[in-house]
């Protein structure tokens, strides 16, 4: 107080003044405050080091998600198991789960093996001073994405990247630093694996001017491809929930 | 004395918080609003300054306050239509005279205080 009242009410009417403009201040301060809910509306807004700190909140959820996958493939093979039950009763829901079982390997919900290739990209250990662009020795969401594309095309038939299986609607980006395969996350060394014909896989992915080789140009430590005569993929762990599709309904 | 607008500050806060609660404003808007914070929070330090430094006039404080929030924000807003990152350039100038204003408000108090420490000693020898 003594500090304060040196002289005259004037600082009195002072505080009291900006004590006012402090309560309207704390009430703007809540409502420009970023929280979970108002996080996505705002995201594209904020700069992209905004961005980056907000998101990476987000990702510590990961184990989270890591839980969650768990408890969904443990009931998905448990209704495996029923499905194969009911089954046995009769000839006719026998060949319905016949069928049944097979589309959902064909959707990769179901473990898988087979001979194949390994490719692993690997952020490259050049020192900064030999490459122009920094950017150049890290692996990016798009080298990924862009290796599991080369993959299908030459006639892969199920891919897991670090041991997460490639399901149908299943994508690959980046968040800030880091890549996401349908909402986990991934570091280098990124290991892809997918089944299919081992050495049309290989001669593939070694291409002249395929997607490997530019990166190969980069750093050669950057790229390992392997034939492996047995891969064994895990089923696709990720959400299979449709919500706006329909069955077109056909007039008989 | 100088501790009444923090407690303003936080009790403002809480009435947004419970007003509002989980629908803080969204979108662009609310990026416009933190600069329009940032803006007050540097009025009011540079009010608590005046106070101290005896220069205070509630006109001043007051218009400064609206005009400057309202310039923030809308000088961010118009940054962005004209593609010029102008929200910067207020987030630089506010926050350099908010660091600014506390130096001032800390070295005005530590002043204070070594007055009077200065007078109670001479009040003791003269008694």
């Amino acid at each position: 107080m003594s500090i304060l009242n040196t002289n005259s009410s004037k600082p009195i009417a002072g505080v009291a003044w900006i004590s006012v403009f402090s309560v309207l201040l704390g009430l703007l301060a809540s409502l420009a405050w970023v929280t979970n809910t108002s996080k996505q509306a705002r995201l594209q807004a904020l700069s992209p080091e905004a961005q980056r700190r907000l998101t990476i909140e987000e990702l510590d959820t990961a184990a989270e998600i890591e839980k969650q996958r768990a408890e969904v493939q443990k009931l998905r093979d448990e209704n495996t198991r029923l499905q194969k039950l009911v089954a046995n009763n009769d000839s006719a829901s026998t060949e319905l789960n016949k069928s049944l079982q097979d589309l959902k390997t064909f959707a990769g919900l179901t473990e898988v093996e087979g001979p194949g290739v390994t490719v692993v990209l690997t952020d490259s250990k050049r020192p900064l001073d030999e490459v122009l662009d920094a950017n150049e020795n890290i692996i990016h969401d798009q080298d990924v994405l862009s290796v599991i594309n080369e993959l299908w095309n030459a006639g892969a038939e199920a891919i897991s990247i670090n041991d997460k299986r490639i399901g149908p609607g299943s994508w690959v980006r980046c968040a800030g630093t880091r890549i996401l395969v349908d909402s986990v996350q991934v570091a280098a060394p990124v290991v892809i694996r997918a089944i299919g014909d081992s050495k049309n896989l290989y001669n593939s992915m070694n291409m002249p001017g395929g997607y490997l080789d530019q990166l190969r140009q980069t750093d050669p430590a950057m790229v390992r491809i392997e034939m492996a005569t047995k891969l064994n993929l895990p089923p696709f762990s990720g959400s299979t929930a449709k919500e706006i599709l329909e069955e077109p309904k056909k007039a008989n | 004395m100088i501790l009444i607008p923090i407690f303003a500050f936080l009790i403002g806060a809480a009435i947004g918080w419970t007003l509002f609660q989980g629908t803080p404003l969204s979108g662009i808007a609310g990026v416009y609003l933190g600069i329009g914070v940032l803006a007050g929070l540097d009025t009011v330090l540079g009010g608590v300054k005046s106070v101290l430094t005896d220069e205070f006039r509630t006109d001043v404080f007051v218009t400064g306050f609206l005009v400057n929030v309202l310039a923030a924000a809308g000088l961010a807003w118009f940054g962005d239509q004209i593609g010029v990152q102008l929200a910067l350039a207020a987030v630089v100038v506010m926050g350099w005279r908010i660091f600014n204003n506390l130096g001032l408000i800390r070295r005005q108090l530590l002043s204070r205080f070594y007055e009077t420490q200065r007078r109670r000693r001479v009040e003791a020898e003269r008694s």
